[in-house]
């Protein structure tokens, strides 16, 4: 039980997560006990071992996928943010002066629709009265008409 | 030289800089794909893994909770795209919940006759949850709590993993040591 904990403390030791109380009381039981010394050799053993792997190589294949994928992405991004772009130079491309024509025109007509309306010599048209169904007659008859 | 952080990196990436998405696959391909083909043992599973787990920094980019921890994100993703592998392998198989090892096949003459090819065939006969807390520390330097967060365990858990995987794996070189020791 007491090597369990130990050995434990040894696999932390060696990550460089053993709090220094903690190492005195490991380091007062490795000067005792042969079976957890061999395991922190066995540890560090390990440790070189796995240093000395080789790395596998990232295939080409890889780099072709991720960028590829990315690329397309990336461009069909690109392609609604260029139509939006396009569409909004197209607007602002229209020439000046015809723009200023059309909104002179625009303006002109609006004063004179505005002082037509206001001439009092424009009659507007009567409203017809309301006429009773059921009698046949106005049910409110304009007076004087 | 100073180096964009990744903090810095996944910023561009969600304005759209694709420079900075090919910095990041640069500066991770390496690890990721390591990690992957080591865990699976099988190389096209692994490129697999990676490519989906670019995709969805490439897709998700915007929905990573914390910046800093871009790291810990990507072997997360990676991991999950490895054990969906592993799973769909196994499909149902179940193994002894108490052992360490996943495949008990003794190792061939071969393979004792070099200790790095016994470690490694050792390492690749470990379950999965225990190989990949190994693979984790020893080969990419995370730390108990960067672990846990790839794992979604406690850092107390991967602590005890980390413990048994190398009694475990100290235990079947025992004899391999001692040999090549007495050799010379």
């Amino acid at each position: 039980m007491k090597c369990d904990e130990m050995q434990l403390n040894i696999s932390m030791y060696v990550d460089d997560a053993l709090e220094a109380h903690s190492q005195e009381k490991m380091f007062a039981h490795l000067a005792t006990c042969r079976e957890c010394r061999m395991f922190l050799r066995r540890t560090l053993d390990l440790r070189a071992a796995f240093a000395a792997f080789p790395w596998p190589e990232v295939p080409l294949s890889l780099d072709r996928r991720v960028m590829a994928k990315h690329l397309k992405r990336g461009k069909s991004l690109k392609g609604a943010t260029e139509k939006i772009r396009m569409l909004w130079s197209h607007r602002l491309s229209v020439p000046l002066p015809s723009a200023a024509l059309v909104a002179l025109a625009l303006i002109t007509v609006t004063v004179l629709s505005i002082s037509l309306l206001q001439r009092p010599d424009v009659v507007s048209v009567p409203c017809l009265p309301a006429v009773d169904v059921y009698a046949g007659q106005p049910a409110n008859p304009v007076q004087g008409n | 030289m100073q180096t964009t952080s990744d903090k810095e990196l996944l910023s561009l990436i969600q304005s759209g800089d694709r420079g900075a998405f090919t910095e990041l696959y640069k500066r991770y391909r390496r690890a990721l794909y390591a990690f992957c083909a080591r865990l699976l043992g099988d190389t096209q599973a692994a490129e697999d893994a990676v490519h989906e787990t670019f995709m969805k920094l490439s897709t998700e980019s915007s929905s990573i909770a914390q910046p800093a921890a871009l790291k810990s994100w990507l072997f997360t993703v990676a991991r999950n795209e490895a054990l969906m592998t592993i799973r769909g392998r196994r499909d149902g198989a179940r193994g002894d919940a108490e052992s360490v090892w996943d495949d008990e096949t003794p190792q061939s003459l071969a393979e004792k006759a070099d200790v790095g090819r016994f470690v490694q065939g050792a390492l690749s006969r470990l379950k999965v949850e225990y190989r990949e807390v190994i693979l984790l520390r020893e080969f990419e330097g995370l730390s108990y709590a960067e672990i846990a967060s790839v794992t979604g365990d406690s850092a107390s858990s991967v602590k005890s993993r980390l413990f048994k995987a190398r009694r475990a794996l100290a235990g079947k070189l025992e004899g391999v040591w001692n040999e090549e020791r007495d050799d010379k």
